[in-house]
This record gives structure tokens, C-alpha cells and sequence, in this order.
């Protein structure tokens, strides 16, 4: 208690600055007065009384300091005696002071929009949701091939048979056409959830309440009933309070809102914002055509609480485990090769967050890079000022401070930079990681993602700035411990020449510095390299002048036949209309991010599988001249027509790949296959072309079916129409043609093929994009830590330059010394930059396409570019070393 | 070590500080100077501005209040008054002293036998 109360005072007396001096004056004046009295009396002479007086008191001035020392804290007045001083240091020479500060924010910066990002998908994907970090994710693996979704069936079996998990909900993202309350529809992303979905999540409602976590998602129709996002109820709604209880239309059919969730909360779905969701029970009222039984077919995500104490490890054991057990109980070969995986939030597959973090390595590779590369420049900017201030530091030692003194002095100096640095790194940071969302392909849809400031971020931030200050003051406190007061005092008479052997520690340091420079140059080479390759080549159909679109018929209340009605009286009237060139339907489009991959069963008549093969393939049904509006000339026979349709004789088209896989004497054109027990004869042969993403080197087969000849599937439909003209006039003609046939059809995601397929490019194009960034800002950080170090050595040498001129050297010879002065910088960067890169580009190898890792052209353009970072650097110095007047020089000493 | 001989110093020091108030009510610095002086005769008879931080410390702490005053010779003086917690603090402090002078007695008068 009295230690505190003591400690609260001497804070209040160091903080007010108010000093007991004039009251510890006047008492020993008074104290000392009454004892000369005393003396006095006693017989002494006053001059002697006032002397003894004086001796017994004992030193004024170390009672004085006593006195104080006990009145404040010392260690805190000369911290920030200290920080007043390095302060007014620091603003004396600004340039040092910014450069040292803008390089660390760069850093910093870098850093924490990695650590933004790695919150936003790892650790606080979402938030009103309780303990994110005890939720994992199941999908299924078949035949090797992750990502696959989980039937409703699979997941009750796991409810039954597993001990893991506490509770388990299923979900899946839905495009759902809600109906305003003036009729208008819009298509609107949400999702179809099981009734226990935010019971798990641990969602509190933000008005009225949520599904009944108990009621059975198999009774279809039982509950009809709505919940919305905060965002779609203020949009759409007005925030009317009383819509609570009353009625809304979602696919043309009622759903009864029973609540509205908290502001912020969007799903889980890896950064997908859904706007609304309904119970899995109600889809066989979203679609007029749904099978009895929908959730018997439907894949569907599953999200799962792991109660605390249970591993992952021991959680995916068992999960394998129930998997094969699952398996054997069907009797069935459908499940062979089928297997549980357990996902953590930034590995489930679907949404965006697995695909961030494929990325986040990198970045943080390269961010960890790129911070060593600023703590290399810092550590070297201030030795170089820690030597700059030699003279001073000697003086202080001379007059009495310690080394303690001194070293505290640079450590607060450092701490000083480093905590500006980072909070300006921070601040960039966090405007910089909502700005990078703006780079990801978006594929048509609402991202969200959690790119918010907490505690973790800050806590991270000072970490960084303790780590800075503590990593970084090293180097000058080290330095200004060392300096020798006798050879710092006389320095001004006998060296010409400085010090030369006092570089060496900091050309090693700028040695790595380009070093690192040099490997993140190597690694941006090769991406760039890589993005070009992906997008020089030929995706083998033409993304030009191709306008698409889907509606959703089904969702709009069609059945399978008036959809088909519809959809060939759609196709005739935009053929005819003007500009159109060709017009087609299709369930993919090449690159396209829908509906791909529909496997089926096939056989071929006269061909044995082999033990264990898999007759598999991916199907795609597409309407007439589904090939000419993709620009693709068919290799061999016709393209789909209009005749091709539900009467007429089943037919087909495969991709060379199946071609040559099946038919490889070359005579598959009218042979006969069998698709899902439908036989149909071959028509035409297309080359391979880029079917999901463009570095598509190893094309699977593919069987294209006429879409008039598909049984259902007439619910959802891409159109696709290429023009003679430009794409942007097709727009309204398109639109027109719908709405002649059905006013209040919505049309859905109006894109060209370019934009459609622009997404699969922009994915490749990110990481080069990202790691071009990073490369520039390592040879900003390379130019400022050498510019500012050259820049130094010539003030510091200029007496030695203006005595070379004096003897006769040329300008010339000045300017080639100065430039020379680097090469051993320059050699040692290329050194331990190749090495470096060995290593980093092994982390890289999955990431090429079409490049070796030890591409010349990269590492060749990298050593260029390094070479002009440091001529650049290097040509202004160089330049004022060449411009020394020797008299001037001379003369100022 | 020269840190640990002050702080045993100004220890006792504060000790007969707050023992010379209780005994003899408000008093100025130069005061109590004297009375100890005069008492331990050894401590104190030379440096007595130590007696200031001390002084400070224990006001700090609540031990002793400070007022501006008159002294004897009407000159102006600060005066030191011992508070409810420096009469605490006493108190504590005396028992310590005790205790510790009894157990270091005890060790003197110990004989090798007694240990047997």
C-alpha cells in the first residue's frame, strides 16, 4: 500500500515536473542557520561558526541529487530526458528521420495486411459466431479428387455413429429469387441451411428468433420459414420491425420471415456473403420440378463443434474410420475411393478462403522477406548515424555518463523510429488489406470478409516494434559503446582516408540487403514469367465478342416442359435478332465457374475396362451451334443444330482427349457410346481447349450431349451469343428478348465470355501481381539503405576527394571510385541472392507453368535490375564526390 | 555493497526519525538533526542533509506530515508530525527491531554446549 501510495507520488512529481528544489533550499538554509546560531553561542567566531555549520550538513549538491533521485523516479526522467533529446535529434536531421520511418512502414505494412488477411480467414472468419475455433468443416474425397460435398444421408450417419463432434449442421449456398414487397424479384444470394445451423453457430437473432434447432429437416414443407441478413432487411425491407411474422415470396413461392440475424453476420461460406436463409426442409418448395426426396441427391456442406479437448488429429481418425465403415455398409461401387476429410475455416474448399490461403505463404514469405530486408537497412541506416554522432557520444563519455546512459539513448532513439514506423506501417496495413480485396477475382458475387482491427493485430504490431528496436538497436549501441574517446576527439587532424575498415559490417549488411532484393526479384521474374506463358496461350476457343447470361426458369416457377418451350422460342427469336451472329445454350461455359464437371457412367460397345476403371466422364449439355459461338472449328464432323432434339436420334461429341483415350486408331467419328444407359452415335470430334482454367496442359475427356436431347435440366440455362459487332449492343438485345417472352424473368450474371473468363486469369495473375509489389518495394528499400550509406561515405570522405582532385584526378576518376566503391556490395548480393533463391524458388516450383525453375531470362533480368538499383543509388552521390571543389574542401577543416 | 550500506543507514535512520517525533512532537528538520545527534551520538554528527531524503521518503509514505512554520528564533522552519501511520509504521518497525535484536542476542549468548 505505502509502496504504491510512495510510487503515485513520485509519478504526480515527475509527471507536473514540479520540483521540491526551492523548499529543500530554503530548509537547508534554515537548518544551516540555526546551527551556525547554535555555533555562535557556543563560542565559536561566525565565519568559523559557518564554516562547521557547512561541514557538518555535508555536501549540498549530493543531498540535492539524493533528495531527488527519492523525489521522482530517475529511471523514467531520464527516459524521457532521453526522449526529449532524440526527439529534437531526430527532427534535426529529417531526412534520416524519414527514411528510416517510411522503410519500416513499408515493412510493417506489408506484414500486417498479411496478418489482417491471416485473422480474416484462420482465426476470425466470422464474426457474431461463437468460438470459431472449434469449428471444422467435412467434405468428401473420390477417387483422389478433394472438394466434394457431403449428402444429407452421409451426415446422419455421422450424427448416429460419431463421438468427435457435439453438434453438426449442414449448409449450402443457394441463388434465391426473393420478391420485394412491390413484386419486383431479385436474384439474391443466401443459403439453404439444416434447423440447427445457427443454433451451432451460436448466433444470437437481432429480432424475432431462428429455425427450431429440433425440427426434422426431412418433413419438406413443414416450415417454410425465413431468416434474414441485417443488410437485406434494411435494402430491401426498410427495416420494418413488423416484418417479423409476415409473409415474403422466395422462387415465387410464401416463406414466413421469422427473424432477422445480427448486423455482420453473412454465413460461413469462405467469404461469400449469403443475404438470406431457409430451412433444408423447404426445397421442395423452391423448385416446382424437385425430386420427392431432395435431400437423398443434394450435396451439401457440413459444419461441425469440436468439443474442447478433442485433437483434430483424433477427430479426422475417427472421421476416416466412420468414412470406410459408411462405405462398406452401401454395398454399392459408388463408394470406392470415398473418403471424410475435416477442414479448419482456411481449408474448406468452397468460397474463397482456401484459395487465399494457398496464397498466404507466399505473402508472408514475402512480407518476412521483405521486413528482414527494412530491420538489414535499418540496422545499417543507423550504424551509419551512430557513427555520424561519434564525436558527441565521446564528449558525453568524457563528461560522465555510463554506458547504461549512452545505451539507453540509442535504444530510445531506435524505439523511437520503430514505434513510429509501426504505427504508421499499421495504420497503412489495415487501409492496405481492404484495398487488396478489391484484386481478387470475384466471380460475380458479394465477398465478405472479416478485415477488421483486434487486439491480435495490435498485439502483433508492438511485438513487431519490440522486436525492431531490439534487433535493430544492436548495431549502434554496439558501435557507440566501442568508440574510443581518444581517436573520436582528434579525428578532424590526421585521417584523409575515414576508416575504411569500419565498413566492413556494413557492407555486409548492404550485401544482404540485395541479396534479399535479388531472390524477391527472381521469384517476381518467374511468376511474371509464368503469367505470361498462361496468358500468351491459346485457349483453344475464341473469349472475344461472346456475350453470356443464365436465368433460372426453375426458380422463376417453370416446370421441365414449358422451360424447354421457353428456352428453343428464346433461342429462335435471339438468332434472328440483329448483330446476333450465332446464339446457344449450355450447362458450361469453357473456363466458366458453373455447372462443370457433371460426372456420368458411360460404356463403350467393344471396349473391356479395365479391372478397377472408372467409366466415368464429364458431361456438358450444349445447345445448337454450340461450338461455332465459342469459336471452336470441330475437328472432325458437324456441330449440334437444331435438329438435334428430343425425337430425333441421340448423338454426340467428344474432345480429343476421349478421342485418342478410346478410339486411338482415329476412327471414332460414328462409332456409338453409351451415356448413363442412353446409347448415342459420335457426330463430331473438338480439339482440346482450356475447359476449367487456362494452364489446362492435361485435358480430361469430355462428352458433349445436345441439350434438347437432356431429359431434365431445363430449369438453369447459360446463354451465350456472339455478335458480329460489339458486345455492349447485345445487352438490350438480349434483354429484350426475355422480356418479350417473360417480363418479370430476372436475367442473371449478363457478363462477355472475356470477363467470365478474365476471373480464371485473374487468378493466376495475383501472385505475380502481388510479388511485382513486394519487388518493388524491396528496391525502394535496396535504393534508400545504399543511397543513404553511399551518400554518407562521400560527405565523410569529401577531404579525400578534394586531395585526389588536388593531385590531379579527373572528375571522371572521382565519379568511377565512388561507383566502384559498390561492387563487392553488389557481388555479394548476387551471391547470397542466388543461393537464396535456390531455396525459395523450390517453395515456388507448383506455381510455374511453362518456366524451369533456373529460367535464365529471370534470373538474368534480375541481375540487371539490381545492377541499375544500385547505379541509381549510387549516380547522385557519385555525382557530388565528382563535384568537390578542393580549395573549398580543403580549406574547412 | 555501498548501495546496501545506505539502505541499512537510512533504515535506522527512519527509524529514530519517526522514534524522535513520537517522542517529541512536531520539530523541525534541524531538530531532529540534533535530538539524534544527541541520542547516537556517533550517526549523524557529520552529513545530517541526509536526513532530508529520508524525511521525503517518509512523507511519501504517509508517515510524517510537513507544515511551514515558525521556530524557535522566529525563523521560518518546516516542521515534520508524526501521522496515524507513521505511528503504525513505528509500532511495526519497533517489534521488528526487537525481534531481530532478540534472535541476534540470543546468538551471542549461545555457547558450543548448548548446540551439542
Amino acid at each position: 500500500m505505502t509502496a504504491l501510495r510512495r510510487l503515485c507520488k513520485r509519478l504526480r512529481s515527475v509527471a507536473t515536473r514540479r520540483g521540491g528544489d526551492e523548499r529543500l533550499r530554503e530548509e537547508m538554509e534554515s537548518h544551516i542557520a540555526a546551527q551556525t546560531e547554535d555555533n555562535i553561542r557556543s563560542g565559536m567566531a561566525p565565519a568559523k561558526a559557518y564554516r562547521q555549520a557547512r561541514l557538518k550538513f555535508g555536501g549540498v549538491e549530493a543531498i540535492r541529487e539524493q533528495f531527488h533521485a527519492e523525489e521522482g523516479l530517475p529511471l523514467i526522467e531520464n527516459l524521457l530526458q532521453d526522449v526529449r533529446y532524440t526527439l529534437r535529434q531526430l527532427r534535426k536531421s529529417l531526412g534520416f528521420t524519414m527514411i528510416a520511418v517510411l522503410t519500416l512502414a513499408l515493412g510493417i505494412g506489408a506484414l500486417i495486411t498479411v496478418a489482417v488477411w491471416t485473422n480474416a480467414v484462420l482465426f476470425d472468419p466470422w464474426p457474431q459466431v461463437r468460438d470459431v475455433r472449434s469449428l471444422r468443416f467435412i467434405d468428401a474425397t473420390v477417387l483422389g479428387n478433394d472438394g466434394y460435398s457431403v449428402r444429407y444421408g452421409q451426415l446422419q450417419f455421422l450424427r448416429q455413429h460419431g463421438h468427435s463432434f457435439s453438434q453438426s449442421a449442414a449448409f449450402e449456398g443457394s441463388d434465391l429469387n426473393v420478391y420485394s414487397r412491390n413484386g419486383e424479384p431479385q436474384v439474391t444470394h443466401g443459403g439453404t441451411v439444416s434447423s440447427n445451423y445457427f443454433y451451432l453457430l451460436g448466433v444470437k437473432p437481432e429480432l424475432g428468433r431462428f429455425f427450431q434447432p429440433d425440427a426434422d429437416d426431412r418433413v419438406y414443407g413443414a416450415h417454410d420459414e425465413v431468416v434474414l441478413s441485417d443488410a437485406l432487411w434494411r435494402t430491401r425491407f426498410d427495416a420494418d420491425r413488423n416484418l417479423v411474422g409476415r409473409t415474403i415470396l422466395i422462387n415465387r413461392h410464401p416463406f414466413s420471415v421469422i427473424g432477422v440475424a445480427p448486423k455482420g453476420f453473412l454465413g460461413i461460406y469462405g467469404g461469400l456473403a449469403e443475404a438470406l436463409w431457409v430451412p433444408l426442409s423447404s426445397l421442395c418448395d423452391l423448385s416446382p420440378d424437385a425430386p420427392p426426396d431432395p435431400l437423398q441427391l443434394y450435396g451439401l456442406e457440413v459444419v461441425v463443434r469440436l468439443p474442447s479437448g478433442v485433437a483434430d488429429t483424433s477427430a479426422a481418425a475417427e472421421l476416416h474410420l466412420l468414412a470406410q465403415r459408411y462405405a462398406a455398409a452401401q454395398h454399392s461401387d459408388n463408394n470406392n475411393g470415398w473418403t471424410l476429410n475435416l477442414r479448419d475455416s482456411a481449408h474448406f474448399e468452397r468460397g474463397f478462403f482456401s484459395g487465399i490461403s494457398e496464397q498466404l505463404p507466399l505473402l508472408t514469405g514475402a512480407s518476412v522477406l521483405l521486413m528482414v530486408l527494412v530491420c538489414l537497412n535499418i540496422a545499417s541506416l543507423l550504424g551509419q548515424h551512430a557513427a555520424r554522432k561519434r564525436r558527441e557520444v565521446a564528449i558525453r563519455t568524457a563528461i560522465g555518463a555510463t554506458p547504461r546512459r549512452i545505451a539507453s539513448q540509442v535504444l530510445v532513439e531506435t524505439g523511437i523510429l520503430a514505434g513510429t514506423g509501426t504505427l504508421t506501417g499499421w495504420a497503412a496495413g489495415l487501409t492496405l488489406s481492404k484495398v487488396l480485396y478489391l484484386l481478387l477475382p470475384n466471380f460475380g458475387l458479394t465477398q465478405t470478409f472479416n478485415l477488421q482491427n483486434d487486439l491480435r493485430i495490435d498485439a502483433f504490431a508492438a511485438a513487431i516494434a519490440v522486436g525492431v528496436t531490439l534487433v535493430c538497436g544492436l548495431v549502434p549501441v554496439r558501435q557507440s559503446l566501442r568508440i574510443s574517446q581518444h581517436e573520436a576527439l582528434h579525428e578532424g587532424g590526421a585521417a584523409v582516408a575515414g576508416a575504411p575498415h569500419k565498413r566492413t559490417a556494413q557492407r555486409i549488411l548492404l550485401g544482404l540487403q540485395l541479396g534479399i532484393c535479388f531472390m524477391v526479384l527472381v521469384c517476381c521474374g518467374l511468376l511474371a514469367h509464368t503469367d505470361l506463358n498462361i496468358c500468351l496461350r491459346d485457349p483453344g476457343f475464341d473469349r472475344h465478342n461472346t456475350l453470356t447470361a443464365s436465368i433460372d426458369l426453375s426458380g422463376a416457377g417453370y416446370s421441365q416442359d414449358r422451360a424447354r418451350v421457353f428456352l428453343t422460342g428464346l433461342l429462335d427469336r435471339l438468332r434472328h435478332a440483329p448483330g446476333v451472329a450465332s446464339a446457344t445454350l449450355t450447362t458450361h461455359l469453357p473456363m466458366g465457374d458453373n455447372g462443370s464437371g457433371n460426372a456420368r457412367n458411360f460404356s463403350i460397345p467393344g471396349y473391356v475396362p479395365a479391372k478397377g476403371e472408372q467409366m466415368l466422364v464429364v458431361t456438358d449439355f450444349d445447345g445448337p451451334d454450340f461450338f461455332h459461338t465459342m469459336g471452336i472449328a470441330l475437328r472432325q464432323g458437324r456441330d449440334f443444330t437444331d435438329a438435334d432434339n428430343s425425337i430425333s436420334p441421340k448423338v454426340a461429341i467428344i474432345n480429343e482427349a476421349m478421342a485418342h483415350r478410346y478410339w486411338p486408331g482415329g476412327n471414332a467419328l460414328n462409332s456409338r457410346i453409351v451415356v448413363d444407359q442412353v446409347e448415342r452415335q459420335l457426330v463430331g470430334v473438338v480439339p482440346n481447349f482450356a475447359y476449367h482454367t487456362p494452364n489446362d496442359t492435361d485435358p480430361s475427356p469430355v462428352v458433349f450431349l445436345p441439350y434438347l436431347q437432356a431429359p431434365t435440366g431445363y430449369g438453369y440455362a447459360i446463354l451465350a451469343l456472339r455478335s458480329g459487332m460489339t458486345t455492349a449492343a447485345l445487352t438490350d438485345q438480349l434483354r429484350q428478348s426475355v422480356a418479350a417472352l417473360d417480363r418479370t424473368l430476372p436475367l442473371q450474371d449478363v457478363r462477355t465470355l472475356e470477363q467470365v473468363t478474365d476471373d480464371q486469369y485473374q487468378g493466376f495473375r495475383v501472385p505475380a501481381e502481388l510479388l511485382g509489389v513486394y519487388a518493388l518495394a524491396s528496391v525502394f528499400v535496396a535504393i534508400m539503405g545504399l543511397y543513404a550509406v553511399i551518400a554518407y561515405s562521400v560527405i565523410e570522405r569529401h577531404r579525400e576527394f578534394a586531395v585526389r582532385i588536388a593531385l590531379g584526378s579527373t572528375r571522371g576518376n572521382i565519379f568511377r571510385l565512388v561507383l566502384r566503391g559498390t561492387t563487392w556490395v553488389v557481388v555479394l548480393g548476387v551471391v547470397t541472392g542466388g543461393l537464396g533463391s535456390i531455396a525459395a524458388v523450390q517453395l515456388l516450383r507448383s506455381m510455374l507453368f511453362g518456366v524451369t525453375a533456373f529460367d535464365p531470362a529471370s534470373y538474368l533480368s534480375a541481375a540487371v535490375c539490381l545492377l541499375l538499383t544500385v547505379f541509381l543509388s549510387g549516380v547522385i552521390p557519385a555525382r557530388r564526390a565528382a563535384s568537390v571543389d578542393p580549395m573549398q574542401a580543403l580549406r574547412s577543416e | 555493497m555501498k548501495q546496501n550500506k545506505r539502505d541499512v543507514q537510512q533504515g535506522t535512520l527512519a527509524l529514530m526519525v519517526l522514534k524522535t517525533l513520537d517522542v517529541l512532537g512536531p520539530l523541525h528538520g534541524y531538530g531532529i538533526a540534533r535530538r539524534i545527534e544527541q541520542i547516537s551520538d556517533e550517526l549523524l554528527s557529520v552529513n545530517q542533509g541526509t536526513l532530508y531524503p529520508v524525511l521525503l521518503r517518509l512523507e511519501q509514505e504517509g508517515a510524517v506530515e510537513s507544515q511551514w512554520g515558525p521556530s524557535e528564533n522566529n525563523r521560518r522552519a518546516r516542521f515534520y508530525r508524526l501521522t496515524r501511520a507513521g505511528h503504525k509504521l513505528l509500532e511495526a518497525e519497533k517489534r521488528n527491531w526487537d525481534q531481530t535484536a532478540a534472535v541476534i542476542a540470543r546468538f551471542y549468548e549461545v555457547k558450543a554446549e548448548d548446540l551439542a
